[in-house]
């Protein structure tokens, strides 16, 4: 019922699907199946091309998210600011290795680059953001959140 | 030293207009509609304005071309998908001034007869959205934007877009097959965008900071605007420093600048106690400055020795471990291949896989071979230009022979 109302606010023309997708994927954290039939329909497209662009971007999960989803920046500037050893330690924390798809409650994610380069090193949980990041800080901030 | 774009930046409250026109805003496109579009479009030309994103393709050409074409229907997009690793100049005009790119749309979309406008957004920066969307609103309450602009014959709607976190998206044709509601993967050139772009009609697709430049130009005319920087390289440019620096930040500087220039009369030299290795110039798909070339200065054009990009420094000092640095570009530009074309997809991961040996040590006489095989793969073959930029500064750091193992 819900993504029909998502619906309603969205003209039915080609440049609104990508918000339309978007919209979907932060009220339901993910696009779903039955989401991807609602959205072609409404967009008077086939599911296929539906679920084509969905699966294109990084930011729109086709399968349900992890309950805890920790990204840190990696790009060649937050990396010279200890962004390798603020991986490892939320790595260590977890006992889990980035990019694993091991636990079904946490995953550790590379990104970049998140235009955050003056305030780096970035790590985002939960679409938080937290500023000039420190191994030091990963402890205290994920035990909020464990 | 003259300021085009960060002049007004604390000086005006983004989020209100008023602040905005007191400043001057707005009479830019009030003279230019009432000039024609072919004078308006001459007038950015003469002024040697140069696409800010990297390609640095005159502005005025690519407008020329989009009106000449028999399509009445056109578009008119600013490209704010701005991820290249270390670069954040553009979030950063939306933020602070996010007027001065309204009314630069306004201007080129006047000049080539287009009726609707896109700003496609980076997907992460919320607040640049959120500010753009009010100055949207406000631009069309007061009449800047919408039905009828300032009493003319001229309509304009501007819709912001928000990407997905694609860093391809940021490449024009990958860009507007997003906007189409498609996978944002590049097409095929020729056609180009200004001829056949967006839903198959004449499109041009400018950086926000070429686009924030436009209103200048007609205030001040193209003759002021030749003056600031050098012959072939004008105006100022938006340089993001970061790195071994003091004061790391956000410089405007005029064309022409050395390296040199940049990293110590601008970010106040090297920090304490680090020694100065290279710089990189245009993010991690940028060509590497060593000792020798810091007199250079970085520009547009085909004989300039160091290609200026997105205009972001990173300075890199003798502490650095290169290997990793090598491993931070590979892993990026392995995430980002949309997987269209084999070369840039297999190439990526396999050169990935390749660069994690030689960072912990497993680095054999096979892999070295395999190296140079696929650094010229992606050289050479890929669809889109984003498999040539994987290997740039690799390239470099191999011409430089930092790393024995690779030479």
């Amino acid at each position: 019922m819900l993504i029909q109302k998502i619906l309603t606010t969205f003209e039915p023309k080609k440049e609104n699907l990508l918000g339309a997708i978007r919209e979907v994927n932060k009220e339901y954290g993910y696009v779903s199946e039955d989401a991807v039939k609602a959205l072609s329909k409404h967009f008077g497209m086939k599911p296929a091309g539906v679920y084509s662009a969905a699966s294109f971007y990084g930011h729109i999960n086709i399968k349900p998210p992890s309950d805890l989803v920790i990204r840190v920046c990696d790009g060649a500037n937050c990396d010279a600011k200890q962004a390798e050893q603020i991986i490892e330690e939320i790595e260590y924390f977890f006992g889990l290795k980035e990019g694993d798809e091991f636990n079904p409650k946490v995953r550790i994610e590379r990104e970049s680059c998140l235009g955050l380069c003056e305030v780096g090193p970035v790590m985002i949980v939960n679409g938080t953001v937290f500023e000039r990041m420190t191994p030091q800080r990963v402890d205290e901030i994920l035990h909020g959140y464990a | 030293m003259t300021k085009i774009l960060t002049k007004y930046w604390d000086q005006i409250d983004p989020r209100d207009i008023q602040s905005y026109r007191k400043k001057g805003g707005y009479k830019a496109l009030y003279k230019a509609i009432r000039m024609s579009p072919a004078e308006v479009i001459s007038e950015i030309t003469n002024s040697g304005l140069a696409g800010r994103g990297g390609a640095g393709f005159s502005t005025g050409g690519k407008w020329e071309i989009a009106a000449k074409q028999e399509e009445k229907e056109r578009y008119f997009i600013c490209n704010l998908d701005e991820s290249e690793p270390g670069t954040f100049k553009d979030r950063m005009i939306a933020e602070k001034n996010p007027h001065s790119l309204l009314e630069g749309i306004a201007i080129g979309s006047y000049a080539i007869g287009a009726k609707r406008a896109f700003i496609y957004i980076n997907g992460n920066f919320v607040l640049a959205r959120t500010t753009l969307e009010y100055a949207i609103e406000q631009a069309n309450k007061d009449n800047f934007l919408g039905k009828g602009i300032m009493g003319s014959l001229f309509d304009l709607d501007v819709t912001a877009i928000s990407g997905a976190g694609a860093y391809i998206c940021g490449e024009e044709s990958a860009l507007i097959n997003s906007i189409e509601g498609k996978r944002g993967e590049p097409r095929e050139k020729p056609p180009f965008a200004c001829e056949c772009g967006l839903f198959g009609k004449p499109t041009v697709v400018n950086n926000a900071e070429t686009i924030a430049n436009v209103e200048w130009i007609l205030k001040k005319g193209a003759q002021e605007y030749k003056k600031i920087g050098t012959k072939g390289n004008a105006g100022t440019k938006l340089f993001c420093i970061d790195g071994s620096v003091k004061a790391p930040g956000i410089y405007e500087v005029p064309l022409g600048s050395t390296v040199k220039e940049l990293i110590y009369d601008f970010a106040g030299g090297m920090t304490n106690g680090t020694d100065f290795w290279f710089a990189q110039v245009g993010g991690s798909a940028g060509h590497l400055v060593p000792v020798g070339l810091i007199d250079e200065a970085p520009g547009y054009g085909k004989n300039m020795k160091i290609p200026l990009g997105s205009g972001s420094i990173l300075v890199v000092d003798k502490s650095r471990d290169i290997k990793k640095l090598m491993l931070s570009w590979i892993r990026f530009f392995q995430r980002e291949s949309c997987g269209k074309c084999v070369p840039c997809r297999e190439g990526t991961f396999r050169l990935k896989s390749v660069i994690e040996r030689l960072e912990n040590g497993n680095f054999n006489e096979n892999d070295r071979e395999d190296f140079h095989k696929l650094v010229w793969v992606l050289d050479n073959t890929t669809f889109c230009p984003l498999g040539k930029f994987s290997v740039t500064a690799i390239k470099d750091v191999v011409k430089y022979k930092y790393i024995k193992e690779l030479s």
